[in-house]
């Protein structure tokens, strides 16, 4: 039991990892579950590794963790040594153990921060201790909160169930204390609760309610559940991108929150993958309207003066600093960089720094390529005229409307990309439930508390890259063997180190089981030190 | 058949006031037909409701079946919307379980009205839509049949000219005790016909115990209950124990909730139906039988030689003999004046079909 939970830890410092690395923008993003399995190559290492580096000295490395690991009597008494409830006697010798809540550690990695990491502490890792959260129920109002789904500069968005009509739903939390570190931010936030309250459309997504909470300085968004967004989908599929008709079929209903959102004087200004949503039943909700604006119910046209997207789904005219745009327009031209991404995992305008990107999008007209046309010529048409560099030669709504693309219907080729799983589960299922459970049967098992140190993590985590480097590495042994029907020493003698892998591999399992389930919390030290080298024979 | 003037139609009784929607039974004067009128009211705030019921009204026109509770006509006048029904004289099961049957209804009973429940499942599966929230509530009966009514939680799979495979979206709150435990889940595989086959078995369970499956519980348990596998079963001779607490005492005992267990005690009922509501009631969707294969369980040998009418007026009767019975409840007015109606509602079929 303690080792399924270890691997939702690890699925979850992946997820934070990967998380720093997008620099966690995006409005409800899903813990982005990179499973061993798809991307095991050098890559996932790397964040392992990384990830394992923010928190000690690069001396403890993968090496170290599995001589350790052979001396896994050691490893046992340590365990038993550090948690004061599993054996009392030992207590004495580590009085000094300091408990951090969340609270705590954000506000250490505040300190951190701040002083900018001019130096490092060095902290064994057997001397960081966790604690397994236990599943306590905590309500908000109505709603019973699960699992954390993502988190951004703003706040948390976590699962929440209404425990009236039990339906799923989101629940952005925002902090006061960190909208103020945000420009503009509790403007925007309030601005976009504002919005978000006007608006009711089968493609926007839904604001249920809104709650505050003065003492704790939270505000509480609570919104309709995604299952989702278009890009986690594109990361986690081969060449990150979708057959045709898929994206032809999340471009329709794009543009039908598009036209709603319009027909309400709304510019959302922030069109791209990342903002675009799934719900269980595969229909799109456009959402983060962080830096949308509604016009002015009088104003004469469609005129505005700001924008704060995302560079690469920018227009010409944001990107040439203009005073004064079209808003409509700024719709458009994003949604026809999203289109082309979600068709060919490209973007139409690339650069090395944000400068350059904005550089090249605004220096002259896009042309579509020839392999675009030779993918269909129709798509190239409406791309391009979605892409028009003068806004007003860009297509309006009504005419993608008319579009011919637009109007037809591409034929099925193979399966549509899936949407990836939720926190390693594949049935996407609510996180609001272990909650539950816990509340109403009061699991009896787990009510002991469990302590794991940070060591254990990071076997645990080099446990996982040795584990998902066996798999490739077996499968390249194999596919060679069966290539050439050869018998190559080498993979033979590579076997051999499989075995003394596994036999290791095995101990690990047995400390796990002596108490350490694992379930960490965000880390936010960010990536300083990147270790890009792994050893490719960790076993010698 | 039915015109859309107000002028055409007497209202002779009303069953129910309410904000939105008020039930009268009224009496056609054109072909002297008795009917139910339901009134909703277009001046609402939140147009869900309507939108809800304008859907239900598109999905039950296109029905055509026995045992559907069909839609004679539905006309706008002013700021409401009429909808009219043919008259079902017993009224819906659950109100009978109220005044008629307290301790649940007789086994052939249930036979009898599930027999025509599934018939009704098996041609709204068979079209491609799921009913999603079968309960005692949506079950009429009249003197022969039952009828499958209330479609306000029915989805299509098909939608835009395109067949899903799946269906999300979770019923009202007002139905979630009998909903299944995949439409509760609200996870990416969905669910499929076989969810309203789970609601047959609670609602098995509600009419032979004559109480609500989950009736007080909150949400949350229920949910977490139904996706454990936890279910609801049927009371008797063989199952009541578990009602008892470890003392083998009845908890929260008074005089009817004593006289209510002694019934469990001393009932049986048969095998087939227990197996019955298990197979309805199976955790995993794909091993719930199919309405067509149910049709042919052998709880439903015992519907030969039964009518409902003989059955309700055999109940009626010991009532009267019993005179629990309280005249001025409209309610149990209705069964009250049976005898009279039974003639009309035969009619009344015959012009409905």
């Amino acid at each position: 039991m303690t080792v399924t939970v270890t691997s939702t830890h690890v699925m979850d410092a992946q997820a934070k990892s990967t998380h720093l690395q997008s620099g966690g923008g995006g409005e409800q993003q899903h813990g982005s579950t990179k499973s061993l399995d798809v991307a095991a190559r050098d890559d996932e290492m790397t964040v392992l590794l990384t990830n394992k580096n923010y928190h000690f000295d690069a001396t403890s490395d993968i090496e170290d963790a599995f001589v350790e690991l052979n001396g896994s009597d050691k490893d046992m008494e340590l365990d038993a040594a550090v948690a004061p409830p599993v054996s009392g006697n030992h207590q004495t010798e580590h009085p000094q153990v300091t408990w951090l809540d969340d609270d705590a550690i954000d506000a250490l990695d505040r300190v951190t921060l701040d002083i900018g990491n001019m130096f490092f502490n060095r902290v064994d890792s057997q001397d960081i201790i966790y604690q397994q959260k236990k599943k306590n129920i905590k309500m908000v109002g109505k709603y019973v909160m699960g699992d954390v789904l993502g988190e951004g500069s703003y706040g948390k968005v976590k699962e929440a169930m209404n425990s009236e009509n039990l339906t799923r739903l989101a629940v952005k939390i925002l902090t006061k204390r960190k909208l103020r570190r945000i420009p503009n931010g509790e403007q925007n936030v309030t601005r976009e609760i504002h919005l978000l309250k006007q608006l009711k459309h089968h493609n926007v997504v839904q604001l249920v309610d809104v709650m505050y909470n003065e003492e704790k300085q939270k505000m509480y968004l609570v919104m309709e559940y995604c299952i989702g967004g278009l890009q986690e989908m594109l990361d986690h599929a081969p060449e990150k991108k979708m057959p045709l008709y898929q994206a032809h079929g999340y471009f329709k209903q794009l543009v039908n929150g598009l036209e709603y959102l319009h027909s309400c004087r709304v510019i959302h200004k922030d069109i791209k993958p990342g903002n675009l949503l799934l719900t269980l039943d595969q229909t799109l909700k456009v959402s983060d309207f962080g830096v949308a604006e509604q016009l002015d119910m009088f104003a004469p046209d469609d005129t505005c003066t700001t924008g704060q997207g995302s560079p690469a789904f920018q227009p010409p005219e944001i990107a040439n600093g203009h005073e004064t745009f079209a808003g409509f327009k700024v719709d458009i031209w994003s949604s026809g960089v999203t289109l082309y991404n979600l068709v060919t995992g490209l973007y139409p305008f690339e650069g090395d720094n944000i400068y350059r990107l904005l550089e090249n999008i605004g220096r002259s007209q896009w042309i579509a390529p020839d392999w675009l046309y030779e993918l269909d010529e129709s798509f190239a048409k409406l791309i391009l005229g979605m892409l028009q560099a003068d806004p007003s030669a860009r297509l309006s709504l009504q005419q993608i409307r008319k579009d011919d693309w637009f109007l037809s219907a591409p034929v099925v080729t193979g399966p549509p990309i899936p949407i990836p799983p939720l926190k390693g589960d594949k049935y996407g299922r609510s996180t609001v439930l272990p909650y539950l459970e816990a509340y109403h049967y009061g699991n009896e098992q787990d009510q002991e508390d469990v302590y794991f140190t940070e060591h254990d993590v990071n076997q645990e985590l080099a446990r996982r890259a040795a584990s998902a480097a066996a798999e490739i590495r077996a499968t390249k042994s194999a596919a060679a063997s069966a290539a050439c029907h050869l018998y190559e020493p080498s993979t033979s003698a590579e076997a051999g180190a499989e075995s003394m892998l596994n036999g290791s591999r095995d101990e690990t399992v047995s400390v796990k089981k002596k108490g350490s389930g694992l379930k960490r919390r965000a880390k936010k030290l960010a990536s300083c030190i990147s270790v890009r080298k792994l050893s490719h024979c960790r076993t010698s | 058949m039915c015109s859309n003037s107000l002028t055409d139609y007497e209202f002779t009784k009303a069953f129910k006031h309410g904000k939105f929607c008020s039930v009268y039974k009224a009496n056609c004067t054109v072909n002297n037909r008795v009917i139910v009128v339901k009134k909703y009211s277009l001046e609402v705030d939140d147009d869900a409701e309507l939108k809800r019921l304008f859907a239900e009204i598109q999905c039950c026109r296109q029905f055509n079946h026995p045992n559907i509770n069909k839609i004679l006509n539905s006309f706008i006048v002013d700021s409401d919307v009429y909808v009219l029904h043919p008259y079902m004289c017993f009224g819906t099961c659950e109100l009978l379980l109220k005044t008629t049957f307290c301790n649940g209804f007789p086994e052939t009973l249930i036979a009898l009205i599930f027999k025509d429940v599934l018939a009704a499942l098996l041609y709204i599966h068979s079209n491609d839509f799921v009913h999603g929230s079968v309960r005692a509530l949506h079950i009429l009966l009249d003197g022969n049949k039952a009828v499958l009514s209330n479609f306000h939680e029915s989805r299509s799979f098909i939608k835009h000219g395109k067949k899903k495979p799946v269906l999300h979206g979770i019923s009202h709150e007002k139905h979630l005790n009998w909903a299944a435990p995949e439409v509760l889940d609200q996870n990416i595989h969905g669910y499929t016909e076989k969810s309203d086959i789970y609601s047959v078995g609670i609602t098995a369970c509600e009419l032979a115990n004559g109480i609500q499956p989950y009736f007080e519980t909150q949400p949350t348990l229920m949910y977490t209950e139904k996706i454990r596998g936890n279910v609801p079963s049927l009371l008797d001779r063989s199952t009541y124990t578990m009602l008892l607490d470890d003392q083998g005492k009845i908890p929260f005992e008074n005089a009817t909730t004593r006289r209510t267990y002694d019934i469990y005690s001393q009932r049986v009922l048969s095998d087939d139906f227990h197996q019955f509501v298990e197979i309805c009631l199976n955790r995993n969707a794909e091993n719930r039988w199919s309405a067509k294969k149910l049709m042919t369980h052998a709880f439903f040998k015992q519907c030969r030689h039964a009518s409902i009418t003989d059955y309700i007026k055999k109940c009626r009767s010991e009532l009267d003999t019993n005179s629990i019975m309280d005249d001025n409840d409209d309610d149990v007015g209705i069964i009250a004046s049976l005898d009279g109606h039974a003639q009309e509602c035969r009619e009344d079929i015959e012009w409905s079909f």
